[in-house]
């Protein structure tokens, strides 16, 4: 047996029906005249692009098989210079070992551990709470241009 | 692509509520469309594959944008918008619209809903979302997503009656 609706509830059904039968008598949005062009010349662009700039998993498989190994060679590369400049003692006795060829890598990251590790704090607070306060500005500002100029009302 | 672009960007721009997205988001459903060719070509769920790309390429746009501004746009809605309901009745004269008039009156004043009540009540009257899904979609409580539809009911019934639109319109 079904209840008897509050008027309240009644309402809501009628603004409803109203309301599905307004929006289901539009038709389809035109699509832009030249959607169909921009697609195809888009199709065109790629096909005539070098295969370093199409997507990873459109690259040769010997290209993509390089580009795992040289990154992870990199990788690896970063985190022994990390490993350098937590403990410096011997730092120039392993860089020389380890990157014959790269030694200005692991000088540059002592560099500039060196750099952090003398800057006096109240520096280091002062400029994180003067980039807060540029950020917080700027994302006000973009906020309140966005509310005026573009937000519908 | 002809029989399927008006569909596709209807939905984009329902979904976004702006062109341009929309526009972009339709050609990214075509691109995706032509990478998928061979299993597309002759498929007939072709039709329904589109419209779902479409449908979640407009959404990832949506939420994230909404995410980017929800601290803005949505802590004034709760004291701005009308929690009253209406439905537009004939007051005096019944105004005499044709089609094409009414459903550009329609489609303005869906355009002037703000996005966060436009687009679930897109998702639920275009879209055939459940209320369920709306939710898990946007990340929000099956509450609000009631709340808002509702009052985006009540909204656009009343920007419609201002416009001289009732239900003896339709």
């Amino acid at each position: 047996m079904n209840t008897p609706l509050n008027p309240n509830e009644q309402h809501e059904q009628r603004l409803e029906r109203f309301i599905d039968k307004v929006l289901r008598d539009q038709p389809p949005r035109r699509a832009p005249a030249d959607l169909e062009s921009k697609v195809m010349a888009e199709i065109a662009r790629r096909a005539a692009a070098p295969w370093w700039q199409s997507s990873f998993s459109g690259w040769p498989v010997a290209a993509r098989l390089l580009f795992i190994i040289a990154s992870a060679g990199f990788i690896t590369l970063v985190l022994k210079a990390s490993a350098i400049i937590m403990d410096p003692i011997d730092a120039g006795a392993r860089s020389a070992a380890l990157f014959a060829d790269v030694a200005w890598i692991p000088s540059l990251f002592m560099t500039l551990g060196t750099v952090f590790r003398d800057l006096p704090s109240i520096w280091i607070y002062g400029a994180v709470a003067i980039l807060g306060a540029l950020y917080l500005t700027l994302f006000g500002v973009s906020a309140a241009a966005y509310r005026t100029l573009y937000a519908p009302r | 692509m002809r029989a399927y672009q008006d569909m596709v960007f209807s939905t984009a721009a329902r979904i976004t509520g702006r062109d341009g997205p929309a526009e972009d988001i339709a050609q990214q459903v075509f691109l995706k469309a032509y990478e998928n060719f061979a299993q597309l070509r002759l498929s007939p769920a072709a039709g329904g594959w589109l419209k779902t790309v479409a449908r979640n390429l407009a959404l990832n746009h949506a939420t994230r944008y909404r995410r980017r501004w929800r601290f803005f746009s949505e802590m004034r809605s709760e004291e701005d918008d009308d929690p009253e309901l209406e439905i537009a009745q004939p007051d005096g004269e019944v105004a005499d619209f044709d089609d094409d008039t009414r459903r550009a009156i329609v489609a303005d004043a869906l355009q002037k809903l703000p996005d966060h009540r436009r687009l679930p009540l897109v998702l639920y009257h275009f879209e055939e979302m459940s209320y369920d899904e709306i939710a898990r979609q946007l990340g929000i409580s099956l509450a609000k997503v009631k709340i808002d539809i509702l009052r985006a009911r009540g909204a656009l019934a009343k920007i419609l009656a201002a416009r001289g639109l009732t239900a003896d319109c339709f």
